[in-house]
């Protein structure tokens, strides 16, 4: 869902994107696209160029002032004098990162550039790139790539125009509430407590820890299972207008819909009565809402055994689990202050994508019984 | 009279329990505990956790001796529920390998709340002025989990709650010293109930469901949780029970006669 308020006084702010390629057919495919897509001709003007390779070129880049940065990956077509560059998109990168440390720079390449998608093993080198972007999926029919590439790029622009950031700056750049400032400094990174702030590092850590985690900002699985209702309820007009201040409104979250746990919570508990408010929020608020609206709200269920309202959410399915149904996973490096990773005993059964080494161990032996029983 | 726990299937050894005890503190304490109070339950974590390491063990010819003490003037502090009532444990569990030879837990149950703190019929008004002091805390309840020593003269079940008990010292709480003022009298050392022994975890658990039962609602329906429990059971309670459903089946003597045993003169 894009919102548009990127918009200053009705007019919506184009981003100046320079697009790095060595294959000119491919320059004139994607200026053409950009020019006519629906969603990308009023948001960016893309300027496309060849490989730099010496210091004019660069020098081209830096007058264009870009605001955003998409460069392919595969570089070696040689050029006139059938000279090969010899870099690849990375290097590239990692060199322009050094002069525009405060613009967004993608890898924007053809997903056959990486064996069978596994890009896993190139992760060490994508430190220095801010997102990675396949070609085949930008234009595609029903994709968000576009919403999320101006995103990345128009809150690049509001952190930049800061002249010094401190934590105040950002949490108004998130809109977080007094609460929430805690858990979102237990959230950050070791550089970002040392108060050494950097947009790029701000931006990672918006992107890849605060609205990628659960735990603090809740996308509408998470929040419908908090709630202890179904996404398809919590979607509804109705709830929406009720939680519309729990909404997050901040940097990099306007092409996706996020809600603040805690205002949530406390939207939730605002008018319930003392026996509503002994009771976990998933028990608590369709009680109160039956009570308050007359109506039955459709309780989460678990994906395991049906039963309501479920508890959490299964990393794996992405559906609501109970709790006494699944085992602690630990997938990721997430910081302790968001919801701990849990899979259902259904995904372990039905699927292969559980790995039983991310387990806790004091519940592994639990793991290979549940997959055992799948044999009986 | 000892405990030796043996047999049955996934039972703990003593090495595995220093890392259940340091499981809890870092996962499960959180919200419950005062931490500022943990450092010393920590320590005897780390060096219980030297002293039964698997692989100093396999040299040793004898079991190895360890202690999980939390002395009383130190004691592992919870924080205070809804109701105003903060409760604190210490201990002093000590054991031999796979044996438990002493086994004594003390918990108290402070209030902070002024109406169940003083008592205008029966408190005195010099009692009113000192706990009016440090904000209405009076240790209310105490009680003892004990596993019955070996030289007692006393005919007390093996493993048994008491109410009351010996008072303990003062709390500290910074440079203030806070006395409990526990109305029960400290001559009653009876009755004393057979009870499953206790050991921290335990009877951690106990205080999640007694003072903290809708909040650790969650945790505890965790199978994690479950099977660190469990294995607190497994090493500490099991042989108890035992004994217990082996009493239904002696024709010749009560379960409180076999848990109570005269003692020998």
């Amino acid at each position: 869902m894009f919102r548009d308020s990127t918009s200053i006084g009705g007019v919506t702010m184009k981003i100046k994107t320079v697009y790095i390629d060595d294959v000119p057919s491919e320059r004139n495919k994607y200026e053409r696209r950009f020019g006519e897509h629906e969603l990308s001709r009023d948001r960016f003007e893309l300027i496309s160029l060849d490989t730099p390779k010496c210091l004019d070129d660069y020098n081209v880049i830096r007058k264009l002032s870009p605001q955003l940065i998409l460069v392919d990956y595969d570089l070696s077509r040689p050029d006139s004098n059938r000279d090969v560059i010899g870099i690849s998109g990375l290097t590239l990168i990692a060199e322009l990162k050094q002069h525009y440390r405060d613009i967004p720079i993608i890898l924007f390449t053809k997903k056959s550039v990486f064996d069978n998608n596994n890009l896993s093993s190139f992760s060490s080198l994508f430190s220095v790139v801010d997102k990675v972007i396949y070609k085949s999926d930008l234009f595609k029919k029903e994709s968000v790539l576009l919403d999320e590439l101006y995103n990345i790029a128009f809150s690049y622009q509001e952190l930049s125009k800061i002249k010094k950031i401190k934590w105040d700056t950002i949490f108004k750049l998130l809109g977080a509430h007094d609460d929430d400032y805690d858990k979102i400094k237990y959230s950050a990174t070791p550089a970002m407590l040392q108060k050494e702030f950097t947009i790029t590092g701000i931006a990672k850590w918006v992107t890849e820890v605060l609205l990628q985690y659960p735990g603090i900002l809740y996308d509408s699985l998470y929040a419908a299972t908090f709630l202890g209702i179904c996404e398809e309820e919590f979607m509804s007009p109705q709830i929406q207008e009720y939680f519309s201040n729990a909404e997050y409104s901040g940097i990099f979250g306007k092409n996706r819909s996020f809600w603040w746990k805690s205002k949530l919570f406390d939207i939730a508990c605002a008018k319930m009565d003392d026996e509503e408010l002994d009771l976990p929020i998933r028990e608590a608020f369709h009680r109160y809402w039956e009570r308050v609206n007359r109506i039955e709200l459709d309780k989460s269920v678990c994906v395991n055994n049906g039963d309501s309202p479920a508890e959490w959410v299964c990393y794996i399915l992405k559906k609501p689990t109970m709790l006494n149904l699944s085992l602690p996973y630990s997938p990721d490096t997430r910081p302790e202050v968001m919801d701990e990773a849990r899979v259902s005993f259904k995904a372990i059964k039905t699927t292969n994508d559980v790995n039983p080494e991310m387990i806790d161990s004091i519940v592994r032996d639990q793991y290979y019984e549940i997959r055992r029983s799948r044999r009986k | 009279m000892r405990f030796v726990v043996h047999g049955g299937s996934k039972l703990m050894e003593i090495s595995e329990y220093p890392q259940n005890l340091k499981t809890f503190l870092d996962k499960y304490g959180r919200g419950y505990l005062d931490y500022s109070t943990t450092s010393s339950l920590y320590k005897t974590v780390k060096d219980m956790g030297e002293l039964v390491d698997v692989s100093k063990n396999k040299k040793r010819k004898t079991p190895p001796s360890w202690a999980v003490k939390i002395e009383r003037n130190k004691p592992l502090v919870f924080v205070k529920n809804k109701d105003n009532l903060q409760v604190d444990i210490c201990c002093d569990i000590q054991g031999k390998g796979n044996v438990v030879t002493k086994q004594n837990i003390e918990l108290r149950v402070w209030s902070l709340n002024q109406q169940m703190s003083y008592r205008d019929e029966v408190d005195s008004l010099a009692l009113k002025d000192e706990l009016e002091i440090v904000n209405w805390k009076r240790v209310i309840s105490r009680f003892h989990f004990d596993l019955k020593t070996t030289d007692t003269t006393k005919p007390e079940p093996i493993c048994h709650l008491q109410i009351g008990g010996d008072s303990g010292s003062c709390l500290s709480e910074g440079s203030v010293s806070i006395k409990e003022n526990c109305w029960h009298p400290s001559q009653l050392s009876i009755p004393r109930f057979f009870h499953v022994p206790f050991d921290i975890i335990l009877i951690c658990e106990f205080i999640l469901v007694n003072f903290f039962p809708n909040e650790s609602l969650d945790t505890r329906k965790k199978p994690e949780w479950v099977q660190l429990v469990k294995k607190s059971e497994e090493f500490f309670c099991k042989e108890y029970i035992k004994k217990c459903f082996d009493s239904l089946n002696d024709s010749k003597q009560t379960m409180l006669g076999n848990l109570a045993p005269d003692p020998k003169k």
